[in-house]
């Protein structure tokens, strides 16, 4: 009788405690499991991932080389033989919109390591540098923000082009000098984010706390205040993933993106469109493998923000 | 006001002065120079064209040059059209992309704005989410992507329309471009519309007007409508900025011979009198567009007062 009365008392805490371990992040988690769109869009691009990996590195998956040219298969349709068809030079398309697909995610991922690396560092420095420094840094971004972004990145890759970075080779030097072009001209919105919340940060009680027990700037900043201007900066990044692969594409598609025989997706509508009267898969499929990865990750950052935003619960 | 907008007019000389300064190192660094072809030009005319344009002289000096000619108007000469002005070209650019852009955007205003209220005023319902996943997968969009399904759908199958080159008045040629760069900023209206009316929807005031009898429609117009529109002009400067930067993929894709295809085929030339023109031409139409917008803003609102 006691024993069983004991028990009852344990599970009431034990429930309450459950409820209370549920941190940011789990909790965020737990409303991003519940947001319909953004697991569509997360397995989606964990599907999209997987078979891109794959077909870019084993033959069963691939199936042709995507630069190899087959006379006797001319502009086809989707077959068994050929997933996507073939385009003008006989070449397959599931195998080239593959490649392309790599590169998008690269890119798109790629952008964002740069711009986290850059945004956090400039917007650090200005909310924690001073009055001086912080005019100086916001300067630049105000400058940023009236030039015309795609003008820009367009300006940055005429002058990246042909150059070669030393260690990597020319391809991979080619695959980091779009991202370079592209991450030189986004890392502004992260940037004023990262200075935005630094600054609130600053103010608050748990900094003063922490300054009072004698913590060092490094660790404050490292462990009170990075961790707190993660959330926003996280959902930043995921919206800045469809904007690079959007940019990576509109170089491929006017011309100047890494150089041919790389399938790059916008290069590969650039090439179908001009065949739009004899064939139109070969435009179709790489446009609407842009068109998804692009919705993917914007439904998957509109998750984000609403699980992590502590304004819309 | 008037001080306001003194203030903020000469506010764009030092901006200009940026992105022109930022733009001529830029260009310099660009591999090659306006005259390096594939096919190589004799030395001695080599040397001609570069004493022509000044390019034999040291970069400062050719920077002080610019900036002297730019502060009396002068953008210089076309390096590639021969005796051609870069106002001009500009200007001939520009008539062709205001009004792709312009159209474009008169499109993206109405049918943003409609399906917003549209999807506010049904909140929870069907029409509600048929209107937010357009506004969502619309903002995800690439121009040119749209562009591609419209012309494969209407052109290649349907034949209702053409896909080359751009005439005011002529809607054959006018629908698919215009449906293509206004897509995406017609989604981002939608989406701040909606928001806007909900919240708008829910203030006393609505009560008020509905208490004290007026129709629906009255109340719709006259007091949500009205007031929902604030915010979407706030952004309707940006918005315009944006469709006339962004309209050059759209001008290449459909050959339309707008200012961002000449830009774009600048760049390619290393054509550094258009390079400059064209940058310092959308710099000008952003602070321009942004200017407007925020007097707007104090006309609509009068709780708005710039000192």
């Amino acid at each position: 009788m006691e024993g069983a009365e004991t028990a009852s008392v344990l599970e009431a805490p034990a429930e309450f405690e459950i409820r209370q371990e549920r941190g940011l992040w789990s909790d965020a988690f737990h409303r991003l499991t519940r947001n319909r769109l953004a697991m569509v869009a997360i397995i989606l691009l964990i599907a999209i991932a997987a078979l891109t990996i794959l077909g870019n590195y084993t033959d069963t998956v691939q199936r042709y080389r995507p630069s190899a040219q087959d006379y006797d298969v001319l502009n086809q349709g989707p077959s068994i033989d050929h997933f996507f068809g073939t385009d003008s030079l006989g070449r397959d398309n599931w195998a080239r919109v593959l490649e392309g697909t790599l590169i998008s995610l690269q890119v798109g991922l790629g952008v964002q390591v740069f711009v986290l690396a850059i945004g956090l560092l400039v917007g650090g420095t200005a909310a924690l540098g001073g009055r001086f420094i912080d005019n100086v840094m916001m300067r630049i971004t105000d400058l940023a923000y009236s030039f015309p972004d795609l003008l820009a990145i367009i300006l940055l890759r005429a002058v990246f082009a042909q150059r070669d970075l030393p260690l990597v080779g020319y391809e991979a030097s080619q695959r980091l000098l779009v991202m370079f072009a592209i991450a030189f001209v986004a890392w502004v919105t992260v940037a004023r984010l990262v200075r935005g919340q630094m600054l609130s940060l600053k103010e608050r009680d748990f900094v003063l706390a922490a300054r009072a027990m004698g913590a060092s700037p490094v660790r404050i900043v490292t462990q009170h205040m990075l961790p707190s201007t993660l959330g926003p900066v996280i959902v930043a990044v995921v919206f800045g993933i469809p904007l690079a692969i959007f940019a990576e594409a509109v170089l491929a598609f006017i011309g100047i993106g890494l150089p041919p025989p790389t399938a790059s997706l916008g290069r590969l509508v650039n090439e179908g469109y001009a065949f739009i009267e004899v064939n139109i898969w070969i435009v179709v499929f790489p446009a609407a493998t842009i068109a998804v990865l692009m919705l993917c990750f914007t439904f998957l950052g509109d998750g984000l923000r609403d699980a992590l935003d502590p304004r819309t619960r | 006001m008037t001080g306001y907008i003194i203030r903020r007019v000469l506010w764009m000389i030092p901006v200009l002065w940026a992105v022109a300064t930022i733009t001529f190192l830029l260009m310099h660094a660009v591999p090659g120079g306006p005259f390096s072809q594939e096919k190589e030009l004799p030395p001695a005319v080599l040397a001609n064209l570069n004493k022509k344009y000044d390019l034999d002289k040291p970069l400062y000096e050719q920077y002080g040059r610019y900036l002297w000619n730019l502060a009396h108007g002068d953008l210089g000469q076309s390096y590639r059209s021969v005796n051609q002005p870069v106002l001009g070209l500009i200007e001939d650019g520009w008539k062709v992309t205001a009004q792709l852009g312009g159209v474009a955007f008169v499109y993206a205003l109405v049918f943003g704005m409609t399906l917003g209220v549209v999807a506010a005023l049904n909140q929870n319902r069907l029409g509600d989410y048929l209107g937010v996943f357009f506004a969502t997968a619309g903002a995800s969009m690439p121009n040119f992507i749209i562009a591609t399904f419209l012309v494969i759908l209407f052109a290649v199958e349907l034949h209702w329309f053409d896909v080359l080159g751009w005439e005011f008045g002529n809607y054959r040629k006018m629908v698919i471009p215009v449906i293509s760069l206004g897509t995406l900023p017609a989604a981002y209206i939608a989406r701040i519309t909606r928001a806007s009316m909900l919240e708008v929807l829910r203030q006393d005031y609505i009560r008020t007007a509905r208490a004290k009898g007026l129709t629906e429609w009255a109340v719709l117009l006259r007091h949500t409508v009205k007031n929902a529109l604030v915010p979407v002009l706030t952004v309707s400067g940006p918005i315009f900025a944006n469709l006339i930067t962004g309209s050059f993929i759209i001008e290449r894709f459909f050959g339309i011979p707008g200012v961002g295809r000449r830009f774009v085929d600048a760049v390619f030339v290393r054509d550094y009198g258009m390079i400059m023109g064209t940058v310092l031409f959308y710099a000008a139409i952003i602070a321009v567009a942004n200017l407007i917008v925020d007097i707007l803003y104090a006309v609509v609102d009068p709780r708005i007062r710039y000192g």
